[in-house]
């Protein structure tokens, strides 16, 4: 008798269940058809609203951080959502790639924290991807701890040499720190890795000239980019930019050069032309000696 | 050689030689006063620039002292005090037309040695020693050669204590009317030369007066005649500098102004003292932008706020100088726009309406003149402004130490209201410049986190922070409400840029305090390791 009533309410609580779980299907339908059909606010208030009748139900999560990536207020309420949604559903591939993309956005919309946060995510749902990595370490580099970029970057090389953003955000973060020959150096490491990179012979040039001013360097390597250059191509303009701009500035540094040694040329002159003068005005105007006893 | 008892003449002599001595002093500071603006145009007005000319000046003095003591002893006689002063007038009559070839030739415009500062200085101190010791070493001589002559019966003491104080009486006179009435008047190559004919012209009437000769109204006139060409040459000559596209030069109470057009399209900048590439103020024909400048940073700042609740934008530009950051608020967030500028210079902000657009005083904008600490200080605690802008530069490239330490950006801080943003322009060749970093520092003592983007293209890095908050990054990100046209994508595209390479600036060190700001050092440094770089050192 008591098993028997038991059962007969389960039998209720599944089919009020089963009646629960088709009315947030059949929302979530008509919000990706208000969606497919170009009216995004519409989807994105009936999700709302289904997120909260339903609160236990985590299915209408995803859609509604989806909706909310491109809100006026930024992606923080989609990565609030789906670390949550993470917590309960962890490895949801959909969630995942969503939180990428919210981590890329809150990056390029200048909220590293929150990018780092989603990064972090990522990296303990997804283990070590070389992209998570490289996340974090882009957060962190806009956060301004240079540290952990360094010792993500340099992992992210050492694992993946192939991989080029790394080299770049390293070399960065280097150039941020005032360690210039070391960023130099990752250049040239990347250069190993594709020689014909154009862009980063190039970059790698500019650091030579305008940093660190070592204008031989900075030619071979212009003229490296050169021969690599596509006649006509907009990276051919750019590297015959910097090829002027180093003659100008080699120019010009030869002159400063030059100026400046006459300046000292000169100051020493007219020191030594003072110290002659005022000797000669002493002695011309000593004392008359005193006539002898 | 036996020394010979002075003939000092009458009462009438006596009295004429201290009016010389009196004429002497006002005239050797004329000088010193005067050299600083001669040079400014083509070495500066730094620190160093005046500490060579006050160093070399109380050097050459010392030298003419003891110097013209021992003459004094050697040739007790009028005229050769009065000689003396010919002479010193004489060449300080000339200096204006040296000073120019001089410091051209030793720092050329066309290649921008204004950055090179350390051999700007040397050259400072080289062109003081070469023109302005030389009439200073010879009226330093006069005061002891008039006490010599006046104490011929005995009375030293007091013809010691006559001649000092006429001398520093003369000095005084000097100091106050060269800044307050001759520069400004006058212009600092007339006031030179006008002093020089006034010591000439009191030695020439000396001479007549003690010689009594034949020989003394001829040699007066040559004197007279010699002052008169080299003054009225003075007043004839060209501008200070000539260069193609100047529109204008001026001698303000502070600097020394002038407006270059140059390029296609046409860029007008306010330039000041040495700067040859340097700038205070921008404007580019047909457009409010300044083609990626640092002043277009400063425009996408509003964009950094959540909408103020009443919609209205306060702003505070301290280093406002021909207006283009207002210019440029006005043009892209008119609503509810209302500016306060501070400019030190008044001259500047004469040359910002004639020739940058800026408005009279109006509706939206209100200029104050004055220095920007002390208006910072003296506007009402209370939050009233959603952005404040520390522009404001010192001799071309030094941030106002007082501007720059954790008691100013308190002021600021209680000036800004919840939300606000104070901003700061420093100039940087590297990002771990130690001026940037302290910066970051002095700010982040007062608002917490601050901020820091560099100028694409420029060896700039803006600096801001946000009083109780973070900025509105998701706002730059997507900005609303730029106006459709060329200028407001180029601003929409700048704000992207701006959120996506944004960083919290490093900070740590130094912490600048009103009592210990070495900003100049550090900007020094800055130079210093550039030209020295660019110099291949």
């Amino acid at each position: 008798m008591r098993n028997g009533a038991l059962l007969a309410a389960l039998g209720l609580l599944l089919t009020a269940s089963a009646a629960l779980a088709d009315e947030v299907a059949d929302g979530l339908s008509a919000a990706r058809r208000s969606l497919d059909a170009g009216r995004p606010r519409e989807a994105l208030a009936a999700v709302r609203e289904l997120v909260a009748r339903y609160p236990g139900d985590d299915r209408p999560v995803p859609l509604l951080a989806f909706l909310l990536v491109d809100s006026p207020t930024g992606p923080g309420e989609s990565i609030d959502l789906l670390a949550g949604y993470l917590g309960r559903q962890p490895g949801d591939a959909y969630a995942l790639e969503l939180l990428e993309v919210c981590a890329e956005r809150a990056l390029s919309e200048g909220d590293p924290e929150l990018g780092r946060l989603a990064a972090k995510i990522l990296l303990h749902e997804r283990g070590e991807r070389k992209e998570d990595l490289y996340l974090w370490a882009e957060a962190s580099f806009r956060m301004g701890q240079m540290g952990s970029v360094e010792e993500a970057t340099r992992r992210l090389i050492g694992s993946s040499p192939s991989y080029e953003p790394p080299y770049w955000l390293l070399a960065k973060a280097l150039e941020e720190a005032g360690r210039l020959e070391e960023a130099v150096a990752v250049y040239r490491d990347l250069l190993r890795e594709q020689s014909g990179n154009v862009r980063a012979r190039l970059t790698r040039a500019g650091l030579l000239l305008w940093s660190l001013r070592r204008y031989d360097a900075a030619e071979e390597e212009y003229l490296s980019a050169l021969e690599m250059c596509e006649p006509g191509s907009s990276l051919r303009d750019e590297v015959e930019a910097g090829l002027r701009s180093l003659r100008e500035e080699r120019e010009r540094s030869r002159r400063l050069r030059s100026q400046s040694a006459l300046i000292d040329r000169m100051l020493l002159f007219v020191l030594l032309g003072w110290a002659g003068v005022v000797s000669f005005l002493l002695w011309k105007t000593r004392p008359a000696s005193r006539p002898s006893a | 050689m036996t020394v010979d008892t002075p003939d000092t003449g009458g009462r009438g002599l006596r009295g004429y030689l201290v009016l010389t001595a009196a004429i002497s002093g006002c005239g050797v500071m004329v000088l010193e006063m005067a050299a600083v603006r001669a040079v400014a145009p083509y070495l500066g007005a730094s620190t160093y620039t005046w500490t060579n000319v006050i160093g070399v000046m109380l050097g050459a003095l010392a030298v003419g002292y003891f110097v013209g003591g021992r003459l004094a002893d050697r040739l007790p006689r009028p005229w050769a005090l009065f000689l003396l002063l010919v002479a010193g007038g004489l060449l300080m009559g000339g200096l204006p037309f040296a000073v120019r070839p001089v410091a051209r030739w030793l720092v050329p415009a066309d290649i921008g040695m204004e950055s090179a500062l350390g051999a700007v200085h040397r050259a400072s101190l080289l062109v003081t020693i070469l023109l302005f010791a030389p009439p200073t070493l010879i009226l330093g001589g006069v005061s002891p050669m008039t006490i010599r002559l006046l104490a011929a019966r005995g009375m030293v003491g007091g013809a010691a204590g006559q001649v000092f104080a006429a001398s520093t009486a003369g000095s005084l006179a000097g100091t106050f009317l060269t800044t307050h009435l001759f520069v400004p008047m006058l212009g600092t190559r007339l006031t030179i030369a006008l002093a020089g004919a006034l010591l000439s012209a009191t030695g020439a009437l000396g001479l007549v007066l003690s010689v009594r000769g034949r020989r003394a109204l001829p040699m007066a006139a040559l004197v007279a005649a010699l002052a008169g060409v080299l003054t009225m040459g003075v007043a004839g000559a060209g501008p200070i500098k000539a260069r193609e596209g100047q529109l204008v030069e001026v001698e303000t109470a502070y600097q020394y102004v002038r407006v270059v057009e140059s390029g296609a399209p046409t860029v007008r900048f306010l330039m000041i003292n040495e700067a040859e590439e340097a700038y205070q103020s921008v404007r580019v024909e047909g457009t409010e932008l300044t083609e990626g400048r640092y002043y277009d940073y400063y425009s996408i700042l509003p964009l950094l706020l959540g909408t103020p609740a009443d919609g209205s934008l306060d702003v505070l530009v301290i280093g406002l100088a021909a207006g283009t950051i207002p210019r440029q608020l006005q043009a892209f967030f008119p609503a509810g726009l209302s500016v306060t500028g501070v400019e030190i210079d008044p001259g500047v902000l004469d040359v910002g309406r004639s020739h940058f657009g800026l408005p009279s005083e109006g509706d939206w904008l209100r200029a104050v003149v004055g220095d920007g600490r002390v208006c910072l200080n003296g506007l009402p605690r209370q939050p009233t402004f959603e952005l404040v802008i520390l522009d404001a530069f010192a001799q071309e490239v030094y941030i106002p130490f007082h501007l720059a330490t954790r008691e100013a950006f308190t002021e600021v801080r209680d000036r800004l209201r919840p939300g606000g943003i104070v901003a700061l322009n420093s100039a940087g060749y590297r990002p771990d410049e130690e001026l940037l970093t302290v910066l970051a520092s002095t700010m982040a003592d007062v608002f917490g986190r601050v901020y820091r983007v560099a100028v694409q293209g420029y060896p700039n890095y803006m600096l801001y922070a946000v009083r109780d908050g973070a900025p509105a990054f998701a706002r730059l990100a997507r900005p609303t409400g730029l106006p459709a046209t060329p200028d407001g994508r180029k601003l929409r595209d700048l704000a992207a840029y701006v959120a996506a390479s944004t960083t919290v600036a490093a900070t740590g060190g130094l912490i600048l305090t009103d009592d210990y700001a070495p900003v100049e050092r550090m900007t020094d440094s800055a130079f210093r390791r550039e030209s020295h770089a660019a110099m291949g050192r």
